[in-house]
């Protein structure tokens, strides 16, 4: 009984082998689609594992907790329109994070808030006002001199570039209007008359002629305040780059390596480091929309070097200039011009020679390491809010250091960060209260406190705060900030006790259904505890970023369908091709006594054959890619890529799970496709054999 | 059915096929009784209904009208399988064109029809097979493929796959059609000597004169009924 159908198997492959051409249509289908689903399969799955890696172990942790009185969703990366969204705040971290610590598998709770402050960075014109005032305040006679000519100089080239500059016109009102009144500056009379009040002149210099600077300057940072501690122990990616860690107990700031050198460096400087990663990166700038653009815009920029250079930086500049570009006729502004006409050819000595004979004279960023910043933020409530902070150095997230993700967030401890946004402790509030009971004020509401804080102007509250050094807004100017302040320390529990406004917790199971579970349970517990907090997993935390992965495998998905979609089609083309070609036989062996279901099976056995050794080299296919990916490592093209790769370089890696759901799809859609021509088979007429034709 | 004796019982037998909007009628009122261990040939020019009538008793097709009694069993009644299994177990089949299996060798074509029954064993098969094979003298090439035999010797593989599962009737459309006279009357004089070894009944359809003198019962037809039945 069983030999019927071992012959029917004999004869499925030896048709296999007679009907050559459908065979290998209908099998390089086949391989192609099971190759591309274990290919692509294993590699979506190594970007998903990438993009987890680079989302959890840079800022987010497994889940994110913030209060449930948020008005946006939580988007850590931000969200589609680039605004930060209103989550709430969770005015009892410590109630918290005892809860969740409890929590089995929760390995850590770190605290955090993600705002912008504005880096008031001052500019070079601010810089230069201030050496000349202090010039004038110690009475140094010849220095006045020195730097009044220096700054007279200035003016006049600033003023005519920005007003020869047709952007800077089509700027708007404002701008004009400020440059009208700017160009008093620019008269011999101004100049005449300055030592007569000198205090007068320069306020006008300040008032008028530096907010024209400030056009080209303004720099919004993006922080994430937090304990510093608590998030180098937790993020595996942290990586200091530069300078020192904040010591523990102590106010301090942390630049992001890759704003700072990108976003921070003097902008000639940056503009040339980006065209030599490009270069060293195996490009040319000819080749590249982008790196041609930011070329052509550099010669724009020089100005940026022209107000840094001192009088006597600037001769020697136009002499060494003059001689390296071998133009002696011509003044610094041109000759600067002259020397940023880079090309693929002259870049590299050019390059070289920025570094070597203009750096020295220019500052190459504006704030160094050890330096104290303002930083300027409106609260929530739009108050506008300013802190000292000492910078510390700079950090990275491992890997990740092209990505955007990696660049994203400057650090800072979070009691800056709460003063910033005067987010207060209950010690502060407590604080508030009494000051308020002294003033017969009864209830203290936060957003009251804050308007007390920032609003009206001459409560005894505001002076009070303002008195503690809580406030160094309206003061402005880097050169006033006192150290002491600054680098005020703080007791590392109050990092606990206050306001956070999200809080990422990470777990020592990460997989899945132990982050689901993580879930669920913390959810609980905090509700048990009536927290009033939400929890919500890194994906949908991370905002738009985090649904990547989910939209990678939707897309991975839907090329999977299609290819299977057609490979359907061509099968079962091909094979009722095959079925009308084989009329004759098939009918025949009806004729003989062979049953419908035999014909019918004849079909099946074929296509599954077929799938399996064509799926079975289309595995081989595409494990094959797989392991050399994973041995080479897939190189990521730009930031984004870095991301999704979770580094510079992707090592996918396939598991039996791949191999067999591609089998099993591929087979599957290959049966399925062979459904009907095996019916149409099972139909044909043992009366055909009788046919005399062919 | 009257005759315990007939093998095939035809009874005003029409059949009409339907050919676009109208009809071509291919056996008119056919009257037939073809008895156990007949060799008998149906003869008529082109057109007349041979095939059609062949058809019928070899339960491929059923009449439209009237009763085609074959082997007891009146075809237009039962179901495809039951027809297959009766043509499995009952019927042998020769083709004008000899339809073999083009994948399969010589013993793997003859034995194909064993294995759909499924009755013998393995060793029982090839014993079977290897001499129905040396009857048609084929044994020299029992491992080679159809496409490697001339049309004669792709005809006795016919024959021999007709017969090895000793079928109570054997039927075959012009089996001579397609080769040359000589080669056709020695696949005739095999058939007969089956016949008379055997006892197997053969109704086999032929234009040929000369293969119609072989036959001991001569049926006739002519535009779809028969014109004349002789033994
Ligand atoms: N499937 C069919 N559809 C329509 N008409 C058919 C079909 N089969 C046969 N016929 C018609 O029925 C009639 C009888 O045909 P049949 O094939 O039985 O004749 P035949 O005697 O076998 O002829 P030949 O000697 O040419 O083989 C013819 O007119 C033929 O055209
Ligand atoms: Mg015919």
């Amino acid at each position: 009984m069983n030999d019927k159908w071992t012959l029917l198997w004999q004869i499925a492959l030896r048709n296999l082998r007679a009907h050559r051409r459908k065979s290998l249509i209908v099998g390089f289908i086949l391989f192609l689609a099971t190759g591309i689903i274990v290919f692509f399969g294993a590699l979506v799955d190594a970007v998903d594992a990438g993009m987890t890696r680079s989302v959890t172990q840079s800022a987010a942790g497994h889940l994110q907790i913030h209060s449930a009185d948020a008005k946006d969703k939580l988007a850590l990366y931000g969200d589609e329109f680039a605004s930060m969204p209103d989550i709430g705040l969770m005015l009892d971290f410590a109630a918290v994070a005892k809860v969740v610590r409890a929590v089995p598998n929760v390995k850590a709770i770190v605290p955090m808030g993600i705002d912008f402050a504005m880096s008031s960075q001052g500019n070079e014109m601010d810089r230069w006002l201030a050496s000349l005032r202090q010039a004038v305040r110690d009475g140094d006679e010849p220095k006045i001199v020195e730097r009044r000519d220096h700054v007279r100089a200035v003016v006049k080239r600033m003023y005519d570039e920005l007003s020869g500059a047709k952007e800077m016109v089509s700027a708007g009102g404002d701008f004009v209007k400020q440059l009208a009144d700017a160009k008093r500056a620019t008269e011999p009379e101004f100049w005449n008359t300055f030592d007569a009040d000198r205090l007068a002149a320069l306020e006008f210099l300040e008032n008028k002629i530096s907010p024209l600077e400030t056009h080209l300057s303004d720099a919004w940072v993006q922080f994430l305040g937090t304990d510093l501690d608590a998030f180098e122990a937790n993020f595996d990616r942290f990586k200091l780059v530069e300078g020192t860690r904040v010591p523990k107990g102590k106010r301090g700031f942390l630049f992001n390596h890759g704003f700072y050198e990108e976003y921070l460096k003097h902008r000639v400087a940056r503009v040339l480091d980006a065209l030599k990663r490009h270069r060293d990166e195996g490009h040319s700038i000819d080749d590249d929309a982008e790196a041609r653009g930011k070329r052509d815009r550099l010669v724009g920029q020089y100005r940026r070097v022209l107000y840094q250079l001192d009088l006597a930086a600037g001769v020697k500049l136009e002499a060494e200039l003059r001689t390296y570009l071998a133009q002696n006729e011509a003044d610094l502004p041109t000759l600067l011009q002259e020397l940023l006409k880079v090309n693929d050819s002259n870049f590299d000595e050019r390059y070289a020679w920025f570094y070597e004979h203009i750096a020295p004279h220019i500052e190459l960023y504006p704030v160094k390491i050890g330096d104290v910043i303002p930083l300027q933020a409106y609260t929530r409530s739009g108050y506008s809010k300013s802190v000292n902070v000492k910078v510390y150095g700079t950090y990275t997230f491992e890997g990740l250091e092209k990505s955007d993700i990696g660049k994203a967030f400057n650090l800072v401890d979070l009691i800056t960060f709460r003063e910033l946004y005067a987010l207060m402790t209950p010690e502060r509030m407590a604080e508030v209260q009494a000051l308020r009971e002294k003033s017969g004020i009864k209830d203290v509401k936060r957003e009251g406190a804050e308007a007390e804080l920032f609003g009206g102007g001459d409560t005894e509250l505001e002076k009070t705060v303002v008195a503690r050094g809580f406030d160094e807004f309206g003061e402005g100017g880097i050169g006033k900030i006192s150290r002491s302040d600054a680098e005020e320390g703080f007791d590392p529990a109050e990092l606990e006790r206050g306001v956070a406004i999200n809080a990422a917790v990470l777990l020592h199971d990460a997989s899945t259904e132990a982050q689901a579970t993580a879930l669920l349970a913390i959810e609980a517990a905090t509700k048990a505890a009536d927290l009033n907090v939400k929890v919500v997993g890194w994906q949908e935390a991370a905002g738009m970023v985090g649904q990547l992965a989910v939209v990678a495998r939707l897309i991975l998905y839907v090329i999977v369908f299609l290819l299977l979609l057609v490979a359907v089609v061509v099968i079962n083309n091909s094979m009722v091709i095959a079925t009308m070609e084989r009329v004759k036989e098939i009918g025949t062996m009806r004729a003989i006594g062979a049953s419908r279901r035999y014909i019918a099976s004849l079909f099946v056995i074929e296509t599954f054959v077929l799938g399996l050794v064509a799926g079975g080299l289309g595995v081989v296919g595409g494990v094959t890619g797989i392991v050399f990916w994973q041995a080479v490592g897939l190189p990521a093209q730009n930031a984004f890529m870095t991301f999704l790769f979770s580094g510079p370089r992707l090592h996918p890696d396939v598991s039996l799970t791949h191999i067999l759901v591609a089998l099993t799809l591929t087979m599957f859609f290959a049966l399925l496709s062979t459904l009907y021509p095996a019916w149409l088979a099972s139909r044909i007429r043992p009366v055909t054999a009788m046919a005399e034709d062919g | 059915m009257s005759n315990p004796n007939a093998i095939v019982h035809i009874q005003d037998a029409h059949k009409v096929y339907p050919l676009g909007h109208t009809e071509v009628v291919a056996l008119r009122g056919i009257n037939l009784t073809i008895e156990r261990g007949e060799f008998a040939a149906i003869a008529g020019p082109s057109g007349s209904g041979k095939t059609t009538l062949l058809n019928l008793i070899g339960c491929v097709d059923v009449a439209t009208r009237g009763e085609v009694i074959v082997c007891g069993q009146a075809t237009q009644t039962l179901s495809d399988t039951v027809l297959t299994r009766l043509r499995l177990l009952k019927l042998g089949f020769i083709f004008q064109s000899f339809n073999l299996v083009s994948v399969l060798d010589v013993f793997q074509n003859v034995e194909f029809p064993l294995l759909l029954q499924g009755k013998l064993s393995k060793a029982e098969r090839k014993v079977l097979v290897e001499s129905i094979i040396e009857k048609v003298g084929l044994t020299g090439q029992r491992g080679q493929r159809p496409a490697q035999l001339s049309g004669g010797q792709r005809q006795r593989v016919a024959v021999a796959r007709a017969l090895v599962t000793r079928p109570e009737l054997v039927l075959a459309d012009e089996p001579t059609a397609n080769l040359d006279s000589e080669t056709g009357e020695r696949i005739i004089d095999l058939m007969r000597d089956l016949n008379h070894a055997e006892g197997t009944t053969f109704i086999f359809s032929t234009h040929d004169p000369k293969i119609m003198e072989r036959a001991d019962r001569l049926v006739h037809i002519a535009d779809g009924r028969i014109v004349e039945s002789t033994r």
